[in-house]
């Protein structure tokens, strides 16, 4: 099929499903938030310390490649390492269609939802990255999305090859007070042991609805270890990012923290599909509902093939009266030598744990932050020292945001 | 340096301590005894400002300034700390990474904090414990002597330590002693150790002991005399002697 027959394909599925509201979370109306206009445009630079808040480091030197976007316009993008591609994905597109269109909505089906085929319809941005078969990089792949305000439709495609590591730290962002959209669509796609680590970090404002997209396939003894975190008040979150363990003996990780502030709507959480055999997921997600927020998790494992284990850890912590935590921990088997297990509680901060740190001398701020800490604290064996330790400063933070 | 005086302490509107007095002063180490239930736990964290545990009569003054209604968190950095007799578990927050937090009270940079950390977990063999969660899986040994890292983790001038022999093997008991010797050559000046068993006292010296029985401190004097008393003749024979108070 030609390029164009496969755009015509797919613009037709979208068109389709330009009203297909997603199957969980707040419907929204796209039209209104497209013809949105910020007050003003935003740069990475001037937004240098918000960034900073979200993972991405402008200035660091510790990064092996980098793309940095605001709105639809893509600042800055390079590689410093060989092995590793970073480039605009519609740049992809035009040079090497060929190798392109073997990932180009393979994962995602572009008719998923009014979501997914309103990125294909209006796309603005996003980025190919390959790391190249054998290549290890110590040092992440930045990727930064920052929005003035109104839409930003993205599509990115990922492809670690045969033997290759890799870590991507993704940070997302908007200006404060803005109202917006940010769909994100990522598709990634891990060749036969091959490792990914994908860190994503978002901090949005009260009036941003945001609905990532994502879908990972993995070949043999591929490893896929995902750490999604967002730590500030968020109009409304959807997503429900879902892991293809084809390969035997592939590896999935995945671990959801959440904060819910003031009216948050948070509906979240990951799929393994294990059809490899001997394939394994761990799935664990921490959420903590602060103020009037809602957060729904869902963690779902299935076990489609012989000798595949799974674990769903879905943990909750109520901070207030009026937030609300509701979670869903699934596992399905279709064999009988399938080990799926599951583990779930929502609580609220025990009084004497705060008492204890209290008479230790801290106050009760810290003591309850000391305790949110602890209740979001992540196996990160994963995680480069560099990254691990970026992360926990992010923990920190959002611990401290939480009181 | 501290002194409590006619304290009563309620606990959800209930009287636990009904009547207290004693004080602690430089350079000794004094003991308070009493049977399970007798109000002495209630005392002690009725004087850290523990938020369940209210004086509701009385004062505690710390080098003569009231401190009764101080939070907790000031009357720390006044000098005060307690090793508390149940340390809750608590998932998520690790050992070594509380002691540190407690050390970087006093001290700015975090190697040394790090470097102090180590050298309390080597004296009080707890350092295979520092990447777990507090509590979570540890024996009574372990936790007794986590309680007492934490006291060595904030270097208080006045320490008060409740039961730090009761349900311990041998080996940590002898631990537990070593370190009390040791903050007091680290500058802790006062330490009251809560014992029903004495078993503690066999190996720090001592100087003074107290004496409480529901809720009242029924004898006090010098623990050379009273220690003797109360492990031959039980509580009961101690108050049934009324000892009088020989100071």
């Amino acid at each position: 099929m030609s390029r164009d027959t496969i755009y015509e394909e797919l613009k037709r599925r979208a068109l389709e499903a330009l009203s297909k509201p997603a199957p969980y979370g707040v419907d929204i109306d796209v039209e209104q938030l497209v013809n949105y206009t910020p007050k003003r445009r935003v740069t990475i630079l001037s937004e240098r310390e918000r960034v900073k808040q979200v993972g991405i480091d402008v200035s660091s030197k510790t990064r092996s490649a980098y793309f940095y976007q605001v709105d639809s316009r893509i600042e800055a993008y390079g590689s410093l390492v060989s092995g590793v591609e970073i480039l605009p994905l519609e740049q992809a597109i035009e040079e090497r269609w060929d190798e392109v269109r073997k990932y180009f909505w393979r994962l995602i089906p572009v008719d998923m939802d009014k979501y997914t085929a309103v990125t294909f319809l209006k796309s603005s941005g996003g980025c190919y990255i390959r790391v190249k078969k054998n290549t290890r990089v110590d040092l992440p792949i930045q990727t930064c999305f920052l929005l003035s305000g109104g839409t930003q439709f993205v599509h990115n495609i990922v492809v670690v090859e045969e033997g290759a590591e890799a870590t991507i730290v993704t940070g997302c962002t908007i200006a404060p007070e803005e109202m917006g959209l940010h769909i994100g669509i990522t598709e990634i796609y891990l060749e036969r042991k091959a490792k990914l680590v994908d860190v994503m970090i978002h901090s949005w404002n009260r009036v941003t609805h945001v609905r990532p997209r994502t879908a990972v396939v993995l070949d043999d003894d591929a490893v896929y270890a995902s750490y999604y975190i967002n730590m500030s008040v968020t109009k409304s979150l959807q997503s429900l990012p879902k892991v293809y363990a084809r390969g035997v003996n592939s590896r999935v990780y995945s671990a959801t923290i959440i904060l819910g502030l003031g009216e948050s709507v948070h509906d979240i959480g990951s799929i393994a599909e294990l059809s490899g055999e001997h394939s394994r997921a761990e799935l664990v997600s921490k959420v903590v509902a602060r103020d009037r927020s809602k957060i729904t998790t869902r963690l779902r494992i299935s076990s489609l093939a012989p000798k595949t284990s799974g674990y769903v850890e879905c943990r909750g912590l109520l901070l207030s009266e009026t937030s609300s935590i509701t979670t869903i921990p699934e596992l399905e088997a279709s064999h009988s030598d399938a080990e799926l297990f599951h583990e779930a509680s929502i609580g609220k901060l025990r009084d004497d744990e705060i008492e204890y740190l209290m008479i230790k001398g801290f106050s009760y701020e810290e003591a309850i932050s000391m305790l949110i800490r602890g209740f979001v604290d992540i196996e990160l064996k994963y995680l480069p020292p560099q990254v691990e330790k970026a992360l926990q400063s992010v923990l920190d933070v959002l611990a401290k945001k939480s009181v | 340096m501290l002194r409590i005086e006619r304290v009563a302490v309620a606990v959800e509107g209930r009287i636990v301590v009904k009547r207290a007095s004693l004080e602690l002063r430089r350079g000794e180490v004094n003991l308070l005894l009493g049977p399970n239930g007798s109000g002495k736990s209630s005392l002690l964290n009725a004087v850290m400002g523990h938020p369940k545990y209210v004086v509701v009569a009385g004062k505690v003054l710390l080098d003569g300034n009231d401190i009764t209604h101080l939070n907790p968190e000031a009357r720390v950095r006044l000098g005060l700390a307690l090793a508390v007799q149940h340390p809750p578990r608590i998932r998520g927050v690790r050992v070594g990474k509380l002691l540190e937090k407690l050390v970087l009270r006093r001290v700015k940079s975090v190697q040394e904090a790090m470097k102090e950390v180590q050298n309390i977990a080597k004296l009080l063999n707890i350092s295979h414990l520092l990447d777990r969660d507090l509590g979570v899986g540890f024996s009574g040994g372990e936790m007794k002597r986590i309680e007492l890292a934490s006291l060595m983790a904030l270097r208080p001038r006045i320490a008060l330590i409740d039961e730090p022999d009761s349900g311990v093997d041998v080996d940590s008991v002898l631990l537990i002693a070593e370190a009390i010797e040791e903050m007091m050559s680290m500058g802790t000046q006062s330490i009251l150790i809560v014992t029903h068993t004495g078993l503690i006292a066999k190996h720090v010296k001592h100087h003074r002991a107290y004496v409480m029985v529901d809720g009242e401190i029924v004898a006090e004097g010098s623990s050379e005399r009273i220690l003797p008393m109360v492990l031959e003749h039980g509580f009961s024979a101690v108050v049934s002697c009324a000892v009088k108070r020989d100071e």
